[in-house]
């Protein structure tokens, strides 16, 4: 190529990309961008604030029952996500022979930019107000003896557009849950597994206080 | 297999129309003998942007004259360009259709621009094409040009797989005034009434040549849908104008405007609700041009073009999403210079620039309401370096706000040229910009508040890269023209729905290509002047297809692998009575991968049998020296009551019979 048509086509590639500058490009992101995960040992604070946000909110008259938090993949998608917990549901069930009332299900729900998010932990068995103690993930086909005195719990996240939708199941042997802290008032606890396929790996915490308590 | 019936096919045809050459040549066919090859075989202007010999067209052209469509007395322009061979047109609600080019188009008609005197008219938002808001009515056009094939280095993004150009401008005018009105009423087989009225004035005052058309339709035919719940009537006005200054021999000025009112079913894709939604939109086009400045400068050019769409819905009547307070403008400004340089090389360069600017509810607030400003630079050059062999090439480079670096599109050709005989070897490359609603759509469900689909910045643009051979063959004097062509493309980066995620929903490329094969004829005989039979033939092979179960692009099954139309036109009584009668077929499809509704859900699958489509016309002029003409018209669907498209309020197409009274008068000066 000769000199002057090498000159004229970068000075051709020159206008372009001086042009390109004036553009307003679409930068469309989405609204996972903005959220934080709030569960790391070094945004302990900042889950700490939210939920005394929340709790304040809620003494105002706005919905909010707690915080709930995740980073990982979900359905195949890459996603961070803080949001509000619309209501908290506590199952009890009373263990027999000993009659020791222990929490058999925790039902959590919630609203992000994207979809109503519902997640059940089932299968608990914990001691309320016991000690912290950590569950690992087992698959729901599986009806064990004794299964409010082991160490597995069913725990599933549902995301979905109004009325309807299924569970993403954690998958056996995954992963686990941790609960913190756990009363009939209020909770706190954290997660760590696959969710519906291997490859769908999520971290996250919850905490809160219950808006209603079932069972006995 | 479908490539062999074609190709024997194609023997036998030439095979009988050599022994028709033979028996014709000793009639007595003198009004083709008096006219020049030229102008039996026409003009185009949409393969180059320029005006040229259909021979010399670097593109598979078809043309459909103001004669055809009132000899065909087709109602709709989408029907009309079912006779085209590459072209499939699907019926999606009463007044909307989704028209695809070389089966790229799919389920979105953003493949293709369609040009209203140089207008393009395609919707900002999405790209697609709203017929039913097209300010015109066949009775309007003076000439359809349909190209097919990758012709974004002439008209930028989104002339993927072809452009429509309509011409209104009747530039054959003589001194004097030329007023036509027409009425006509409608009924399809579930009696259900439509109406239509359409005037025209067009003159010509020394340097003054003028046009204004007007029409009106309200129709209730084909409002049963396949299912229960009836959809409204369909509605619209529309203008169209163009007013021509011939400033001196060499300059002219023109200026075409117009717009249109609609009122239709919103159901598209995104909303499922038969509800009534309106339409607007309005067009402008400037256009100055001197010819022949110097010997070295035949052209210059200097235009300008505008449109602006909105919809308007009451949201509050809607369940979902509704299309409401959409807003949309687009201006664009060029000019043009073309030069005539030694050893017969001629060459064209262009420049561009314009914004557009949409302002909906359901594009990213951060993205909405900002006029984003495009940048274009072109140039053409053709060499004639024999009397029977031309080079033809054509690159464009495009910035937009859509892409996140300049596009380029090319285009190639070397034509094989004699007298009544050309052969054409064609490359090209095109792409679409990733629309609105691709890029930076975010749409919430009314009830709930959720994000429901949104945009992605970060698309590519889809392309497209073509390769075709074809040829145009007049015989018989020019009594008979043939067109065959075969042509191969690579579609790449089709912007899928990314919809099956909860987490969310938005756009991707699909990684896979999509390679097409195809085979397109066009015959067109005069055995005698007042008998006219037209042939038309599409055979589409999916070398590859999209198979990512959201591509609703490039997929085999979605498109008729065997589309084919045969029409006779006769002219009686001193040419007072036209008759025509015509068949057009598509071979079977199936709808599976349509996507609607918020959220966008997929649609039951809808198998789609082979079509028939049958249409008889009869025109006739009573009275010699009265000009009053009477036009009875039925078209007919086999199956009858055949639906074309997945959506719950897909029309049936049926038949309809079209009764109309229309008027012209003549004064010249």
């Amino acid at each position: 190529m000769r000199l002057t048509n090498k000159l004229s086509f970068l000075g051709l590639l020159v206008v372009a990309q001086v042009l390109s500058g004036c553009l307003d490009r679409f930068e469309t992101i989405s609204a996972y961008q903005d959220m934080r995960f709030l569960c790391s040992p070094e945004m302990s604070q900042e889950f700490d604030q939210e939920l005394a946000d929340c709790y304040e909110d809620q003494r105002a008259g706005v919905d909010c029952n707690g915080i709930f938090s995740l980073r990982g993949h979900l359905d195949g998608q890459p996603i961070t996500l803080e949001a509000r917990l619309l209501n908290e549901t506590l199952r009890l069930t009373r263990l027999e022979p000993s009659g020791e009332l222990v929490a058999n299900e925790i039902l959590l729900f919630g609203q992000t930019p994207y979809f109503d998010l519902r997640v059940k932990v089932s299968s608990l068995g914990f001691a309320l107000a016991g000690e912290p103690k950590t569950y690992r993930f087992k698959r729901s086909a599986i009806d064990l003896p004794d299964e409010f005195l082991d160490d597995l719990v069913l725990m599933g996240i549902r995301l979905s557009l109004g009325s309807g939708g299924n569970d993403i199941e954690g998958i056996d042997n995954t992963g686990f849950v941790t609960i913190q802290q756990l009363t009939q008032e209020s909770f706190r606890g954290s997660f760590e597994g696959a969710f519906g396929s291997p490859a769908d790996i999520v971290v996250g915490c919850m905490a809160g206080i219950f808006s209603s308590t079932a069972g006995n | 297999m479908s490539s062999h019936i074609f190709v024997s096919f194609m023997m036998a045809l030439s095979l009988f129309f050599g022994a028709v050459d033979q028996i014709c040549r000793a009639e007595d066919l003198q009004d083709f003998d008096q006219l020049d090859l030229g102008e039996m075989l026409g003009l185009v202007s949409a393969a180059s942007g320029k005006v040229e010999d259909v021979l010399r067209a670097p593109a598979a052209v078809t043309t459909i004259d103001a004669v055809d469509i009132k000899a065909r007395g087709t109602r709709s322009l989408p029907d009309l360009l079912r006779t085209v061979p590459g072209i499939q047109v699907m019926e999606t609600a009463p007044g909307n259709y989704v028209v695809s080019v070389r089966g790229i188009g799919g389920l979105q008609g953003n493949n293709v621009i369609l040009l209203l005197d140089g207008v393009a008219l395609n919707n900002p938002v999405d790209g697609n094409i709203d017929w039913a808001a097209l300010p015109i009515c066949p009775d309007d056009i003076a000439i359809v040009e349909v190209v097919r094939g990758p012709v974004s280095p002439i008209y930028g993004a989104n002339a993927y797989m072809g452009v429509i150009s309509i011409q209104t401008r009747e530039t054959a005018l003589v001194d004097g005034l030329r007023a036509t009105a027409q009425l006509g009423t409608s009924m399809d087989d579930q009696k259900k009434l439509g109406g239509e009225l359409h005037a025209s004035i067009a003159g010509r005052s020394g340097a003054w040549i003028w046009r204004l058309g007007a029409q009106g339709v309200q129709d209730q035919s084909l409002t049963k849908s396949s299912g229960e719940s009836d959809l409204p009537d369909f509605q619209r006005l529309g203008l169209n104008s163009w007013l021509r200054w011939e400033m001196s021999k060499k300059t002219r000025f023109d200026l075409v405007w117009g717009g249109g009112w609609n009122k239709a079913t919103a159901t598209d894709s995104l909303v499922l609700e038969p509800l009534p939604q309106q339409t607007r939109t309005a067009y402008a086009g400037l256009y100055l041009e001197t010819a022949n400045l110097a010997t070295s400068i035949p052209l210059i050019k200097i235009w300008s073009h505008a449109t602006w769409f909105d919809r308007i819905a009451d949201q509050s009547d809607y369940l979902g999403l509704s299309y409401e307070g959409t807003k949309a403008y687009d201006w664009t400004s060029g000019a043009e210079l073309e030069l005539a340089l030694p050893a017969r090389i001629t060459t064209r360069f262009g420049l561009e620039t314009g914004f557009i600017l949409v302002d909906a509810p359901y594009i990213h607030p951060d993205e909405n309401n900002q006029a984003r400003w495009t940048y274009a630079a072109r140039v053409q050059a053709s060499m004639d370096i024999t009397d029977w062999l031309i080079v033809e090439g054509a690159a464009r480079g495009d910035i937009s706000a859509f892409t996140d670096e300049p596009e380029f599109s090319y285009r190639g050709s070397l034509i094989y040229l004699e007298k009544a005989f050309s052969v054409r070897l064609t490359a090209g490359s095109a792409y679409r910009n990733p629309s609105y609603v691709e890029a930076g759509g975010r749409f919430v469900a009314p009830n709930s508040g959720l994000i429901v689909l949104e945009g992605d910045a970060s698309l590519n643009a889809p392309r497209l890269d073509a390769f075709e051979l074809g040829s145009m063959l007049a015989l018989l004097d020019g009594r008979l023209t043939l067109k065959p062509s075969v042509f191969i493309a690579r579609a790449r980066d089709l912007v899928v729905g990314d919809f099956g995620s909860r987490v969310r929903r938005t756009f991707r490329n699909d990684q896979r290509f999509v390679d097409i094969m195809g085979e397109e004829i066009e015959a067109r005989w005069h055995p005698y002047p007042a008998i006219d039979l037209t042939a038309s033939a599409t055979v589409l092979e999916f070398l590859s297809s999209a198979e990512d179960p959201a591509a609703t692009v490039g997929v085999k099954d979605q498109n008729s692998q065997l589309t084919a139309h045969l029409g006779m036109g006769l002219a009686l009584i001193e040419d007072r009575l036209h008759l025509y009668t015509g068949v057009t077929f598509a071979s079977a499809r199936s709808y599976y991968n349509v996507f609607t509704g918020v959220p966008p859900e997929r649609l039951p699958p809808r198998e789609v049998p082979n079509l028939f489509r049958l249409e008889a016309v009869v025109d006739y002029r009573p009275l010699p020296n009265f000009p009053v003409w009477l036009q009875a018209s039925l078209a007919s669907h086999l199956p009858h009551q055949m639906v074309e498209a997945p959506y719950p309020t897909s029309s049936q197409l049926g038949t309809i019979f079209f009764l109309s009274l229309r008027c012209q008068f003549e004064a010249e000066q």
